[in-house]
């Protein structure tokens, strides 16, 4: 079914590339949230993947790969935005904290609220590629291989890279969680 | 819980779970309308202009020249080698005609984001361009003198590593650049004009392609030629250099006069997106892959009004026509699927069509500058294969091998002669 979608809309046929789109945008979203850890960046990030896939369909070699294409053309916008974020950081101001978004059921995990806003601070310090390649293996699941597709960068590559994301990520909380330990220690 | 010493199987489930919790969010209602009015404004970028088919690349990758090199450089050492069973070396003074039947002089290839020419044999390479920067599009004049091509610019992205480029001419042995307009954004492969005078190219002023006319001497800036409210791209030269051929805004085929004047629209059929057109070397008709409701076909379009003949065909796709250099066969690719393709020769009016042996990709076959043979290429998997064809198929087949990356270029269109052309 998929497969017959891609080929027609690689045909140029508009109607099966909505299609495609409606079925893949939600994923698409939460990915770029999950790397971007922002809400108008992934919302940036996903529209531009899409828009792009949509441009450059021709370029597409085998319709049974559209879906790893497709997550090749969503880092890109994401590392796209995160470049922009770079330059956007030197005008930002602190401001009042945002409403939190109704958080899920977390019945179930193996963490609490401050568990996750630690995780939260961690994974926040962490570049977009060691981002990017932690939610390729934990979130959607990637194997080296198929993580090295959509990287574009040899498997051998995409295993150093996750080895140093998660150490930076271990490091990142190792750090969070010597700051209340200092504070405990001023205060006293 | 988050605690540094945690063990790796606690740390991953840790970051399964917290990556799986925060998923919850839903795109917001109104990004798929976004997306999809953008979609319908934007033009597809043509297949021969996606960088996949004129470089090795890794999108996700700066530009540092052209990564796994090693493949390549053995594939065009075979290519080359196998040429030479068949191929007349061309060292004569003498100049071919501009169309027509050519001896194959030497081969022009891509190798370490630099352009390179040998002999057929593979004997006597010659590196003619040198630099950080990588080339791309090498295009060899008619008469075989001289090469235009791209050199890329530092500013194109990641995404679109061949976004922006210098168009630069040097002579065939890599001799004297000539700078023919700097930093062009979206340039479609030069195409010179017959006499050797002019080059010819669409590139994007803002979003919208226009059409250039350029001295290949570099004497004169280049001029923008036909109209500029509409979207104009892939342009090519008549054979006699007097007529410009090009797309409009994926429904139609026009043609203008050298200069620009006198635009008139060739076909009264509704085409889709137009896949590639080449002009009959006599000049009087233009062969055109286009999309139809049902699949790509081919159509011949006249020059004298003479309304467009579609060659149609059931259940199947015809793209990247080709004429032979005598204008006496014409070559296609066919489809049933969109991915695997079968090389077709026919007569020059489409009929007798001949079956070739053997599945290709879809990358425009070639004919050789003497019209003995055809290379096709099938690069869908990790191996690639060059198939040089008998198109009478008397010859046997010469299969040559490589390993390749995906999405590198062996053979690009059709109408740009990667094999020199000399004088027979």
């Amino acid at each position: 079914m998929q497969r017959d979608l891609v080929e027609r809309a690689m045909a140029g046929d508009h109607d099966a590339f909505s299609e495609l789109a409606r079925v893949s945008i939600g994923r698409l979203y939460v990915v770029a949230r999950l790397i971007l850890r922002d809400d108008a960046r992934a919302e940036d990030a996903s529209q531009d993947a899409l828009v792009a896939a949509w441009r450059r369909l021709n370029g597409l070699r085998d319709p049974d790969r559209f879906e790893a294409w497709l997550h090749r053309l969503l880092v890109n916008a994401c590392y796209r935005e995160a470049r922009k974020g770079r330059r956007r950081r030197s005008f930002e101001v602190q401001v009042d904290a945002l409403p939190m978004p109704e958080a899920p059921d977390a019945s179930g995990m193996d963490f609490d609220l401050a568990d996750r806003d630690q995780l939260e601070r961690g994974f926040r310090r962490l570049d977009v590629d060691q981002r990017t390649v932690l939610v390729m293996h934990y979130y959607l699941g990637f194997s080296l291989d198929a993580a090295a597709e959509v990287l574009g960068v040899p498997p051998g590559t995409v295993r150093s890279r996750l080895h140093r994301a998660i150490n930076a990520m271990r490091a990142a909380l190792e750090a969070d969680a010597r700051v209340p330990a200092l504070n405990e220690g001023r205060s006293t | 819980m988050t605690s540094p010493n945690a063990s790796r199987d606690d740390f991953d489930r840790l970051m399964t779970q917290w990556m799986e919790a925060d998923a919850h969010a839903r795109e917001p209602e109104h990004l798929i309308d976004s997306v999809l009015e953008r979609t319908r404004a934007a033009r597809r970028i043509p297949r021969w202009l996606l960088p996949e088919r004129w470089i090795p690349v890794q999108l996700t990758m700066p530009l540092r020249g052209v990564p796994r090199l090693a493949p390549i450089l053995l594939l065009i050492a075979l290519l080359l080698a196998a040429i030479v069973a068949f191929v007349i070396v061309g060292s004569r003074p003498r100049l071919p005609d501009p169309f027509g039947l050519a001896a194959n002089g030497r081969v022009a290839f891509l190798s370490n984001g630099q352009i390179h020419a040998a002999n057929p044999d593979g004997s006597n390479p010659i590196q003619l361009t040198f630099g950080t920067r990588t080339a791309a599009m090498p295009v060899w004049s008619r008469d075989g003198t001289r090469i235009a091509y791209k050199l890329i610019s530092p500013a194109s992205t990641p995404e679109e590593p061949t976004l922006f480029g210098d168009l630069i001419v040097v002579n065939a042995d890599g001799s004297n650049p000539i700078p023919i307009e700097p930093e062009t954004k979206g340039m479609s492969p030069a195409v010179w004009s017959p006499d050797g005078r002019w080059l010819l190219y669409s590139r994007l002023e803002g979003t919208v392609d226009q059409i250039y006319v350029a001295a290949a001497d570099g004497s004169s800036p280049p001029t923008r030629v036909g109209n500029p409210a509409t979207v104009n791209w892939a342009p090519t030269f008549s054979p006699d250099g007097t007529k410009i051929a090009f797309f409009v805004q994926s429904s139609g085929i026009e043609v203008m006069n050298r200069d620009g004047s006198d635009i008139r629209r060739l076909n009264t059929s509704a085409f889709g997106e137009i896949d590639s057109a080449q002009w009959d070397p006599d000049g009087n008709r233009i062969v055109v892959s286009a999309a139809t409701s049902e699949a790509s076909d081919l159509w011949f379009v006249y020059l004298d009004g003479t309304p467009e003949r579609h060659l149609r065909t059931v259940g199947r796709a015809e793209v990247s026509p080709s004429w032979s250099p005598d204008g006496g066969r014409l070559l296609y690719l066919t489809s049933t699927t969109g991915t695997s393709f079968t090389l077709m020769v026919a007569d020059a009016e489409g009929t007798n069509e001949q079956v070739m042996p053997g599945q290709y990709s879809y990358v425009n076959p070639t004919w050789s500058p003497d019209g003995s043979r055809i290379a096709a290429v099938n690069d869908l998997g990790s191996v690639a294969r060059v198939t040089l064809l008998d198109p009478d198929g008397v010859a046997e087949a010469i299969v040559i091998e490589g390993a390749l990356p995906a999405g590198s270029l062996i053979a690009p269109r059709s109408d740009i002669p990667v094999w020199q052309r000399t004088a027979q």
